[in-house]
């Protein structure tokens, strides 16, 4: 927590970001979906790859705090705050990105009264709006002591939280703060099923659907749940190096947690590759001819396989003791790795079109096979990302989450 | 501690049943809504597709455009075609494909906010006011039967046809910006409005190798229950288990 000018800056960026993110909302608003390059044969793209993205991600750095503040595993401890923190901030950013993929924003809010119970999204919906209650209780006892502390010390102790909190009684001694890491922890018996539910949930909405045979599966919501916790771990340690250059011990152990983690997604992906070549059904068969050789290869080769588990793996084999950069690097890359892999979960299976000779049969630019993201696509998501980037970065100097001595 | 322990596990518990509860009432409060005043009668529409009377002419895809002003993209109706042999051998085969109407519909089990619903009827409805366009059915349609409305037009600004209304689901939609049916996912209905007054669905009235039947089969003496028992009927995607109410006859 500072009231310094850099804090002061970043409040005026936040505010500046957030006035034309605004203004691209009313251009989307008014636009519909015509800016993007979405179609009736593949109706999800680039927008619902990076809100599975985030949500994975916030998932992954959920279950990374959930093993320090409610396993009670010690030296994950030190991550805890930042870990809950971009947990955090990560879902916020996926929320936007699935808020904007909705034709009709305005009737978002909705989903809440016209539920569906057999529908798997209407029930992730719910269940991210608990999930968020739980973050936000689980930050607020983590920080509160510090918070409270830091208002106390600045002359503010007229301020509605310390009101709150010391119940009218300026006496800061007579309150037990360990009890918070008791509710954190009991607050996390719900949480970490909860953040399971909801990312293995994600990956339901696209493995309930049997008229897509390569997500038909039951191994899907278990890769989606594995690859969060590859991003969550990829995100700690990415952050860590950058923040908390002291710890590389800390980080050199997430980093060893990561390369077990990516083997696994690998041997899952590879479980699921065997199966669908061996079918020798056209429908599966078809999906690894996109990914291997065809319009994805690119992505396939260079993302996934390159950048998700070839460069993190060659960074831990030839870095093994070696200096915090390449730590960065090698988190960095797998964290885009991840996102790429997502992106090819999603996409290819959407541009095969579920009868032959189903877009022959249209005469409109709107049912094509083809599917690349508009620029105003790419435009909304890195407006997106860059909100998010200074969000946290703002939230990083008003919340005391690098402030943590204990376990440093 | 372990006192506390038991009694917060007792709460989560308690609320766990407390929502499954509230919810199962919820829905089955709801159920009473869904039946509409015209399907609460027992008929059930079907649509048999003679693929040997039909001649690839798509006259039902523009008869459909005109009844439902669909814009480009949007199409209730194509006709897919598949040829067999090497040209001048080759044999061309049409599938006239409307939605298929399911009897376990994949799109309305996973709408988040239950705007698409199947009729005690047999129809799959979408309500355009409630539909949020998030495009999910659009994605789990087996068929290919849903698409999205981008807002496009064939002409720019539209011209005095396409700014007819349409009268889906006995309603008025003329297509402005921002509002429904567009940014909706739309589809066939089995022209459901003029079925409620006696008519047949446009593509029925149009086709002139007379390949389409339209009725109830729950009507004894209708032409549709007649045929289907008669001949080997078969439906698109069996495999699936979606039981389409659209069925064909003759080979594709």
């Amino acid at each position: 927590m500072t009231t310094k000018p850099i804090y002061y800056f970043w409040s005026f960026i936040l505010a500046i970001f957030t006035l034309l993110g605004f203004l691209l909302l009313y251009f989307r608003t008014t636009q519909g979906l015509l800016v993007t390059n979405l179609n009736n044969i593949t109706g999800w793209g680039l927008w619902v790859s990076f809100y599975v993205f985030f949500i994975g991600l916030s998932v992954g750095s959920y279950l990374i705090f959930s093993l320090g503040y409610v396993l009670e595993i010690e030296k994950y401890k030190s991550v805890g705050r930042l870990a809950l923190y971009s947990s955090l901030i990560s879902l916020i950013t996926g929320f936007m990105f699935i808020f904007i993929d909705i034709g009709h924003m305005g009737r978002f809010w909705t989903v809440f009264l016209n539920r569906n119970k057999t529908s798997v999204l209407s029930w992730e919906l719910q269940l991210y709006v608990v999930y968020l209650i739980v973050i936000f209780m689980q930050l607020w006892f983590l920080l509160r002591k510090d918070i409270i502390s830091h208002l106390i010390k600045g002359n503010r102790s007229d301020n509605l939280l310390v009101r709150l909190v010391l119940n009218n009684k300026y006496d800061f001694s007579g309150v037990n703060w360990d009890l918070d890491l008791q509710k954190i922890k009991r607050i996390g018996y719900v949480g970490i099923p909860l953040a399971i539910a909801v990312h293995g949930g994600t990956g339901a909405i696209f493995a309930v659907l049997k008229a897509r045979s390569f997500w038909n599966t039951g191994l899907f919501p278990v890769v989606f749940l594995v690859s969060a916790l590859v991003s969550g771990f990829a995100l700690q340690i990415f952050l860590s190096s950058l923040l908390k250059k002291k710890n590389i011990d800390l980080i050199r152990s997430l980093y060893k947690v990561l390369m077990i983690l990516i083997v696994f997604d690998l041997l899952l992906f590879i479980s699921q590759f065997i199966v669908s070549i061996y079918s020798e059904l056209p429908a599966q068969t078809s999906i690894i001819k996109i990914l291997t050789t065809g319009a994805f290869s690119n992505l396939f080769w260079l993302g996934q396989i390159g950048a998700g588990i070839l460069v993190p793996v060659i960074i831990f084999i030839f870095q093994n003791n070696g200096r915090l950069l390449f730590y960065t690097i090698g988190s960095l890359s797998s964290l885009i790795g991840v996102f790429i892999t997502r992106m090819n979960l999603i996409i290819p299976q959407l541009t095969i079109p579920v009868l032959a000779g189903l877009v022959e049969a249209y005469e409109s630019n709107r049912v094509t096979t083809m599917y690349k993201p508009s620029s105003a696509e790419w435009l909304f998501s890195i407006a997106i990302l860059l909100f998010s980037v200074i969000l946290f970065i703002y939230g990083l100097h008003l919340l005391p989450i690098t402030a943590d001595k204990r376990y440093e | 501690m372990d006192e506390n322990r038991r009694k917060i596990f007792l709460g989560l518990g308690l609320t766990a049943a407390g929502m499954a509860f509230g919810e199962f009432l919820r829905v089955s409060l709801d159920e009473d809504k869904k039946i509409d005043e015209n399907s609460a009668n027992e008929s059930q529409y079907c649509m048999l597709i003679n693929l040997d009377q039909c001649i690839g002419c798509n006259a039902c895809t523009i008869a459909c455009k005109q009844e439902n002003h669909t814009p480009p993209g949007v199409q209730y109706n194509i006709v897919l075609k598949k040829r067999t042999d090497r040209y001048p051998q080759f044999i061309e085969r049409n599938l006239p494909r409307p939605c298929m109407h399911c009897e376990k519909p994949p799109c309305v089990k996973v709408c988040p906010v239950g705007a698409t619903k199947k009729r005690k009827d047999g129809i799959v409805d979408i309500d355009y006011n409630k539909c949020i366009g998030c495009r999910y059915c659009l994605t789990a349609c087996p068929y290919g039967a849903r698409s999205y409305d981008f807002g496009e037009n064939y002409n720019n600004p539209p011209n005095k046809f396409e700014k007819t209304p349409s009268f889906e689901y006995g309603q008025e939609w003329s297509r402005e910006k921002g509002k429904s049916p567009i940014n909706n996912v739309r589809k066939c209905h089995f022209c459901l409005h003029r079925v409620k007054k006696g008519i047949e669905p446009a593509c029925v009235q149009t086709c002139m190798g007379m390949a389409r039947i339209f009725g109830d089969i729950n009507e004894k003496n209708s032409e549709i229950a007649a045929i289907i028992s008669q001949k080997n009927a078969w439906r698109l995607k069996d495999e699936l288990g979606t039981i389409p109410s659209v069925l064909y006859i003759g080979k594709y």
